[in-house]
């Protein structure tokens, strides 16, 4: 296993948000993580790279427990790649600039094998001429494409999206999905919020259904959309596709 | 107006300037330091180190330069240090500028959008590296008017140096009223001089703060 939580519990001052998640993720796979608003979906991904601490339970890659005190979090977070939601391009510096930092300050990568690097990935997502350009200067859809190859620059194991087309226009949504699905093709292992559900049926070797802090179904993306295990996941989908007409 | 005497003094005034400008330039630049110091420290909570900024903090913005320099200049000697008057007038300046700095970088990176810090982190940088290469080059952009203020507002506090027996603007202006009582002359020459001092930065300063609004970061917003 890549990735294995076991019966992991996160509070928020008294106020419990996920509940004895079990969850384990192979090498190559790509799981979705799909419920309801305020579930606890970004938390989760925030426990596993230590962006929050957890109350009980254990996180582990590739078998190494991470939640110990002498955890070394900045050797770990090379190996998760993670892009959110929000916009998280750093704002003072370029395109190509963004890239490099981490490989340079962290990894000690020379600046020429560096950037010979991010130039190939930002010519695969459609971005070759924009390196030289600042975040406030790309659309929504662009920033969203340069911040995954940013994530990509550190070679991670696994990479977490959360709902990392939510702040788009509909019309980028499309560039974004794209760039993730030629990732999961590469064989990338994935942990993907979203709420998109066309994508998550493309993309998903494993849906996972999270309601109230808890897993409430793992299925197949083909069992889980046509015919659910769980009244709240059938509950959950009907409610979906009332609100979003397709 | 005698245009004789302003002409005769204008060379004294001019050392006395200088002398004003090298103390503001080290306490200023000090100050930057400290204030820098106890923003990170304040930002980070460190243990025990943010309880002592905090202190320092308050009791440097409640008590006035003059009151600073009085219990160094005077009070120190009593218990056995013996500090120059040029040395008490950069200690007093830093202690007093360090905080209002400190509070200026700090606005500066609260001003700087968690997310920065979180996603710098999960692409491994440490703590250390954030602050230095995400959030501070942010933070000192967004905090650029309340850092040139605080330079002008350093500049003009250098006048009650003259309180601890340096020979600053203030200090020559008043010896000459006190020799030849004439006052208009002097004090002409005084205003004049801080003017010479002051105007220019302030200029510069604005310039600098209209750059960082508007052209900041290859931007159009
Ligand atoms: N820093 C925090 N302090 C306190 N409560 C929090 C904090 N962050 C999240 N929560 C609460 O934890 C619960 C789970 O939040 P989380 O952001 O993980 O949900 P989510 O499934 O990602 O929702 P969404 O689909 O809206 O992004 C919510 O009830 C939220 O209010
Ligand atoms: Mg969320």
């Amino acid at each position: 296993m890549l990735l294995t939580v076991e019966k992991l519990n996160k509070a928020y001052d008294g106020l419990e948000v996920l509940r004895n998640i079990d969850l384990s993720v192979e090498k190559g796979e790509v799981i979705v993580v799909i419920g309801p608003s305020g579930c606890g979906k970004s938390t989760l991904l925030r426990c596993i790279n230590g962006l929050e601490t957890i109350r009980s339970g254990s996180i582990s890659l590739n078998g190494e427990l991470l939640n110990r005190p002498k955890t070394d979090w900045s050797s770990v977070r090379q190996k998760i790649g993670m892009v959110f939601q929000s916009y998280d391009l750093f704002g003072h510096l370029t395109v190509m600039e963004n890239l490099l930092l981490a490989p340079m300050k962290v990894r000690h990568e020379d600046r020429k094998t560096a950037r010979i690097r991010a130039e190939a990935l930002l010519e695969r997502v459609g971005l070759g001429d924009k390196s030289r350009a600042y975040p406030r200067q790309l659309s929504g859809g662009q920033k969203q494409r340069a911040a995954i190859v940013r994530a990509l620059m550190m070679e991670p194991e696994i990479m977490l999206f959360d709902e990392v087309t939510a702040a788009l226009d509909p019309e980028m949504v499309r560039e974004v999905l794209d760039v993730i699905l030629e990732l999961a093709r590469d064989g990338m292992t994935m942990i993907i919020v979203t709420h998109e559900m066309q994508f998550a049926k493309a993309v998903a070797d494993r849906v996972v259904f999270i309601d109230g802090g808890e897993i409430v179904e793992q299925n197949t993306p083909e069992l889980f959309f046509t015919n659910p295990d769980t009244e709240r996941a059938k509950r959950f989908l009907n409610i979906f596709q009332f609100d979003t007409p397709k | 107006m005698e245009w004789g005497y302003i002409a005769k003094y204008t060379p004294m005034y001019a050392t006395a300037a200088l002398l004003t400008l090298r103390i503001a330039a080290v306490g200023i630049l000090l100050s930057l330091v400290v204030g820098l110091f106890c923003a990170v420290v304040r930002h980070f909570k460190i243990p025990i180190l943010n309880a002592i900024a905090v202190g320092y903090i308050e009791l440097s913005r409640n008590t006035p330069l003059l009151v600073q320099l009085f219990l160094l200049y005077f009070g120190l000697p009593k218990i056995g240090i013996k500090l120059s008057g040029e040395a008490c007038a950069v200690i007093g300046l830093t202690f007093l500028g360090g905080s209002y700095m400190a509070e200026a970088f700090r606005s500066g990176l609260v001003a700087v959008e968690k997310i920065q810090h979180e996603s710098a982190l999960s692409l491994g940088l440490t703590n250390g590296q954030t602050m230095r290469y995400v959030l501070m080059p942010q933070a000192a952009a967004l905090a650029v008017p309340a850092l040139t203020a605080n330079v002008i507002f350093l500049i003009k506090e250098t006048s009650v140096f003259s309180a601890v027996a340096l020979a600053d603007l203030m200090y020559v202006a008043k010896d000459l009223i006190g020799l030849h009582y004439n006052t208009d002359e002097a004090l002409v020459l005084l205003v004049a001089f801080y003017i010479i001092i002051l105007l220019p930065i302030s200029l510069l300063a604005s310039l600098l703060e209209r750059r960082m609004r508007y052209a900041g970061f290859g931007g159009t917003a």
